[in-house]
């Protein structure tokens, strides 16, 4: 029961926040995997278009079970383990999405760009270890606030 | 991000929003004077302090210390990934200078560690900047701190010792006063903390634990679990303070303690996420204790009844507020209690992720308990019933799901669990592919324990095979193969089958090796069974590979004169049917039946339900004479279809001179295995009909594949052990003699029986269990036994109560698997009537001396039973003590077999010797019985495809020393097979290099290798243990596959 990763990519495939939770993975993997992850995630979401549920949001890439949902250009990618609930993961994403945008503002893929630092607070704030800390957004951004002072 | 608010309740949250907006404007315009001013007064130090640095070229200053958002603009606008490579390298170096320069570096600290967050995410080294993370730790104000923070847990790479450095200053923030100050040391901790550093915290953080702050009681339960991860010796000191925190009223609070109760009672069953290799398991510190995590359960499971008001609660909630929140919108907002909830909304669900926590560890608290599964029931049935699940909103499946799960793994009464698979049919049945893939994969959890109630939606199910989305057709599958069985194969397969031939090219391998194998375990006669085979190859030969093309002619040749010519008459009917279509697998396969089997599918008449259909000799010849006319045909085929033609002409010599003649061009054919067989043939034919028909007999019927049988019996046992139930039911439905034989086992009213146990009290039930299990696998061999089979119960029976009185207790790990074999391998001694005539009662006899009577009288019979026995990499140990036992009295019938499983002194081996010794006095001559076993040999893993037996050597000098050789084979093609290994700090192992990566999938005549050394530092105080990731690439599907087993199998003394 823990998240092991946490991908932002756009719809280019450029990965725009990236967080891992597990040590398994070496740095030098990590770019590799995220390529294959995302690659495998796009070419299921360009189809997603024609019908909202044309496809289910979730595959297995090796031992993970990768979740994501797609916000405008955004893709949302996480990877969990295997007795991680997925449907929860869901609920998780559109958490943290909403999240960002209470703090930016109708959040835009900039704001993410431009913003990092603040949004990896923000990440840090609601995810430890891979586990979820916290999931109100008024005590998540109250905590993360106090960084950008 | 247009559609992000589709799930919130709208006119609360716009409400808010606006407001909050509002406020971030207001704060952003601060902040960006601030900066702004900021800026200025450092360019002005810049300028200042580089006096006029445009003019010798060190202009860069201004440029190295560019801000996070300028540096991303230029990353962003690079056209090229060279332009944005160079940009990046650029930037690093400056960074690398500022970070060299005393001044810069602590002007700028903040911004460069911010920036390389930026250049990490895009995938370039950064470890650099490792040490300034460090500094910034231990800088006074906030931002910098949480910067550090954050970039160390970022940054950081697994090799990274920066850790180290941290600890003194971590443990200072956790001292703070500042209580975000001291959330950051614990986030930080719980992120990356190394087994030293844990050791070092552990103290602060039980402490923190219960701080009067819920921000610092939350982080720090959830640093406790990194703690209890790295160090397991010390996650019993976090039952206290998390039994405390599981009353916490603060959701966040509860959802940590929630979370940390999950992992207390899981264990450390994750030892190999986090360590990528050997030398990586050093980190995890101290022992695979399961009996912690069993500790733990049994502490918690108090808790239940507090943990399932607290659900039930948050369960009630949501429904009341659903009748509220459509009277009044605004509700929420007059009522201050009731909006600190509504933060934790998610579509109408009070928290969800909290309620899919709790469920999460009740599962675990009443799993094999059913006193606790009791007390959680109403729980259970209140929210299963109560939550609301549709198709738009998550948060109400999420928990349906979890609640499922939760009913389905504790020991819930039927008829919860009813409602639970119902609930995953209502799932199945929605449109929403997301609740659909879930409902699938939890499906295929419960089948393996409750195989009727999936049963009823298997028309669904079948239906997902169709989707349209490959991760739902691929689970649908899944949990399809597990559902067929007897009683339903013949629905099920036509409909896989049927789907076969709309299924996409790249899903039609993996479907066509799952339909071959459940025909070749589930089919119910041979006629059958064959009938779909040549379906499938109708459909889709391409994708049968050649180990089932094989065990269909073998099946073919086996069977009677009727199903030979069946079956030859429906290939060649699909040959003809197809045309220029059929796939070289298909028509190879027909050449060879029909080359066999000519004379019976021309004389044969017409069976009942079979299609009118005749075909005569001519017609056959006339078929193989276009395979091998036709150029494009392949070799194989050709091949196959010249050994045929012969075959024809043996039969009826009248083909000779079509058959010479369509051979003539192939002798001058450029592939010369067919030029060759093309001249020898024609010779043959030409020497006349005596030779012909001596060389080209029908061939003998090839041995069953073992394989097969193996997986069939591994399947049954499966199926059988996981309901210890079933036994007496099965009972009733065998036999009387086998009826007896139940009873025996399970009473032990037999007075032989009852003597022993009686030497053995505290045994007894353990010996009833095993003795039960024994008869139970019996059973399952036996029912493939034609029934009119003399069974003889007393002489069997004898011997396995006597086997499993023998057996030391610790053999519990494998007994079954090689009793099943011993058993199963031995049908001769059910069929054979003479040790029927033994009464058990006789304690003189010998019951091993009845099975090497059958034995030396039914040498042929018995060495063609024991042959899968011996070349069983399964079980190689329990077949080397059978062996060795037979090969004492019948060397003649068992020496063959006997050199293919050399593997010395086993545990079944000293059973057997033992048997003979003190419980009977005979006087076969046994193998002597080592004092201290200095070898052993056992299956570490098994699964479909690999095998990996262990060979377990002692050091002869020193007793520490254990050389294990691993030998893994694999019965279908393998790739990249990779063997890890982990153990307890108190042991040591060193892997050599394997003999290879990849195995072809030919079974036992191919051996992949590894050599482990292993020391033991508490020698005779603990036994070895091992954990095994196996990780490889399945050749077939072309699909990673990663395994994990604990190795059980070290005998205790060893």
């Amino acid at each position: 029961m823990a998240i092991k990763f946490i991908l932002l990519v756009n719809k280019q495939g450029q990965t725009r926040l990236a967080q891992y939770f597990t040590e398994s993975i070496p740095t030098s993997e990590k770019r590799q995997l995220e390529s294959e992850i995302v690659r495998k995630s796009l070419s299921r979401g360009s189809d997603y278009a024609k019908g909202m549920h044309a496809y289910c949001a979730f595959l297995r890439h090796n031992s993970y079970k990768i979740c994501y949902r797609r916000y405008a250009s955004l893709f949302f990618i996480v990877g969990v383990d295997d007795d991680e609930n997925e449907l929860s993961m869901m609920d998780f994403i559109h958490c943290f999405v909403e999240t960002l945008d209470w703090h930016f503002g109708n959040v835009c893929e900039l704001d993410i760009m431009f913003h990092l630092d603040s949004v990896y607070v923000i990440l840090d704030e609601m995810v430890c270890n891979g586990q979820i800390v916290e999931t109100n957004k008024r005590i998540v951004l109250g905590e993360a606030s106090k960084f950008e002072t | 991000m247009g559609g992000g608010n589709a799930n919130t309740d709208e006119g609360m949250s716009a409400n808010l929003s606006q407001l909050k907006r509002k406020a971030q404007t207001k704060v952003k315009e601060f902040i960006h004077t601030a900066q702004a001013k900021r800026e200025q007064v450092e360019r002005e130090l810049s300028i200042g302090g580089d006096g006029s640095g445009h003019q010798d070229g060190k202009h860069s200053l201004a440029f190295k210390c560019v801000r996070l958002r300028e540096l991303v603009r230029l990353v962003r606008n690079a056209k090229t990934k060279q332009e944005e490579r160079s940009i990046v390298a650029k930037e690093s170096a400056a960074i690398r200078d500022a970070f060299a320069d005393a001044k810069l570096s602590n002007m700028f600290r903040h911004r460069n560690v911010a920036k390389l967050l930026f250049v990490h995410m895009l995938g370039y080294p950064t470890h650099f900047g490792q040490m300034e993370c460090v500094q910034l730790t231990a800088m006074a104000d906030y931002a910098n701190k949480r910067l550090g923070y954050l970039g160390l847990m970022t940054l950081m790479d697994e090799r990274s010792e920066v850790t180290m450095l941290i600890t003194n200053s971590v443990k200072s923030d956790l001292m703070s006063k500042n209580v975000y100050v001291v959330g950051l040391g614990l986030c930080a901790l719980g992120n990356i903390c190394t087994s030293e550093m844990a050791r070092d915290v552990s103290e602060e953080v039980r402490k923190l634990m219960l701080s009067k702050n819920s921000y610092v009681r939350k982080k720090a339960a959830l640093c406790a679990i990194r703690v209890a991860k790295k160090v397991p010796e010390l996650a019993e000191s976090f039952l206290d303070p998390c039994e405390r925190l599981l009353n916490d009223r603060h959701h966040g609070v509860l959802l940590a303690a929630v979370t940390l109760a999950y992992r207390l009672c899981e264990g450390p069953s994750d030892v190999f996420e986090d360590t990528e290799d050997v030398r990586k398991a050093d980190e995890i510190d101290g022992e695979f204790d399961e009996d912690a995590a069993d500790r733990a359960t049994e502490r918690l499971r108090k808790k239940v009844g507090s943990l399932c008001k607290v659900l039930k609660a948050l369960n009630s909630q949501q429904t009341k507020k659903k009748s509220v929140g459509s009277s009044s919108a605004n509700n929420n907002n007059n009522n201050n209690s009731n909006n600190q909830q509504s933060e934790h909304d998610v579509g109408g669900h009070s928290d969800p992720f909290l309620q899919v926590h709790i469920l999460k560890l009740l599962k675990v608290l009443g799993r094999g308990c059913s006193e606790t599964s009791d007390e959680m029931s109403d729980t259970l049935a209140h929210v299963a019933s109560n939550t609301e699940f549709s198709s738009k909103n998550f948060a109400g499946a999420s928990i349906l799901l979890e609640c499922v799960e939760c009913i389905v793994e504790t020991e819930s009464v039927g008829g919860l669990r009813v409602l639970a698979v119902n609930i995953l049919g209502k799932f199945l049945a929605s449109k929403e592919n997301n609740a659909k893939y879930v409902a699938l994969t939890a499906l295929s959890s419960v089948v393996k324990i409750d195989q009727g109630a999936v049963q009823r939606h298997r028309k669904t199910i079948v239906e997902c095979v169709k989707d349209s989305d490959v991760s739902i057709r691929k689970s649908a599958l899944n949990l399809v193969y597990n559902l067929v069985n007897a009683s339903n194969v013949r629905t099920l397969v036509p409909e896989l089958l049927e789907y076969l031939k709309v299924a996409d090219k790249e899903f039609k391998r993996d479907l066509t090796k799952r339909i071959v194998t459940l025909i070749g375990e589930n089919a119910p006669d041979d006629r059958w069974r064959c009938e779909m085979t040549v379906e499938t190859f109708r459909q889709a030969g391409e994708y049968v590979d050649d180990v089932d093309q094989r065990t269909f002619c073998g099946v073919v040749s086996r069977g009677d004169e009727k199903l030979q010519a069946l079956i030859g008459r429906s290939m060649f009917k699909a040959c003809v049917d197809l045309g220029e279509n059929a796939t070289q697998q298909l028509k190879s396969t027909t050449c060879w039946v029909c080359g066999e089997f000519a004379d019976c599918i021309a004389h044969v008449p017409t069976l009942e339900n079979e299609e009118k259909n005749t075909v005569t000799i001519q017609d056959i010849a006339a078929l193989l004479k276009v395979f091998l006319r036709d150029a494009k045909e392949s070799e194989i085929t050709k091949q196959y279809a010249l050994t045929a033609m012969t075959k024809v002409t043996a039969r009826d010599q009248s083909q000779a001179a079509q058959a010479i003649d369509a051979m003539k061009p192939l002798q001058a054919s450029v592939d010369l295995e067919l030029q060759a067989r093309a001249c020898e043939y024609s010779h043959i034919i030409e020497a006349g009909s005596e030779v012909l028909t001596t060389v080209m007999e029908r061939v003998p019927p090839p041995e069953a594949p073992k394989f097969v049988e193996l997986g069939k019996k591994k399947r049954r046992k499966s199926l059988v052990t996981s309901n210890a139930r079933a036994v007496g039911e099965e009972n009733t439905s065998e036999s009387a003699a086998l009826g007896d034989l139940l009873d025996f086992g399970g009473e032990n009213d037999v007075v032989q029986t009852s003597a022993t146990v009686a030497n053995s009290p505290p045994a007894a039930s353990k010996v009833v269990l095993a003795a039960a299990n024994v008869l139970d696998d019996l059973f399952a061999d036996i029912e493939s036994v034609p029934a009119s089979a003399p069974v003889a119960p007393p002489s069997p029976s004898h011997v396995t109560a006597q086997v499993v009185l023998k057996q030391p207790p610790e053999i519990h790990h494998s007994p079954q698997v090689s009793l099943d074999d011993l058993l199963g391998g031995d049908v001769s001694i059910s069929s054979a009537p003479a040790s029927a005539s033994k009464p058990p009662q006789s304690n003189s006899t010998d019951p091993l001396a009845d099975l090497f009577g059958d034995a030396s009288s039914t040498p042929v019979q018995l060495n063609s039973n024991l042959g899968p026995i011996a070349a069983s990499v399964a079980t190689p140990s329990s077949a080397t003590g059978l062996l060795d036992a037979f090969d004492a009295s019948t060397p003649a019938s068992a020496a063959p077999v006997s050199t293919a499983a050399k593997a010395s002194a086993s545990p079944l081996d000293d059973m057997l010797s033992g048997l003979s010794m003190d419980a009977l006095p005979a006087p076969s001559p046994q193998p002597p019985k080592p004092k201290s076993p200095k070898t052993c040999a056992f299956t570490a893993h098994n699964s479909q495809p690999l095998t990996i037996v262990f060979e377990c050597t002692k050091d002869s000098v020193d007793s520490k020393k254990t050389t294990i050789l691993a030998k893994v084979t694999s019965v279908s093609p393998v790739s990249n097979v990779a063997l890890q290994s982990a153990v307890p700090k108190s042991m040591t192992v060193v892997l050599e290099h394997a003999s290879g990566s990849a195995l072809k999938g030919s079974g036992e005549s191919e051996i992949l290798t590894q050599i482990m050394r292993v020391e033991n530092s508490m020698h005779g105080e603990k036994a070895l243990a091992m954990k095994l990731r196996v990780s490889y690439v399945d050749d077939a599907s072309g699909a990673e596959k990663v395994e994990m087993v604990t190795v059980a199998g070290f005998p205790s003394k060893f």
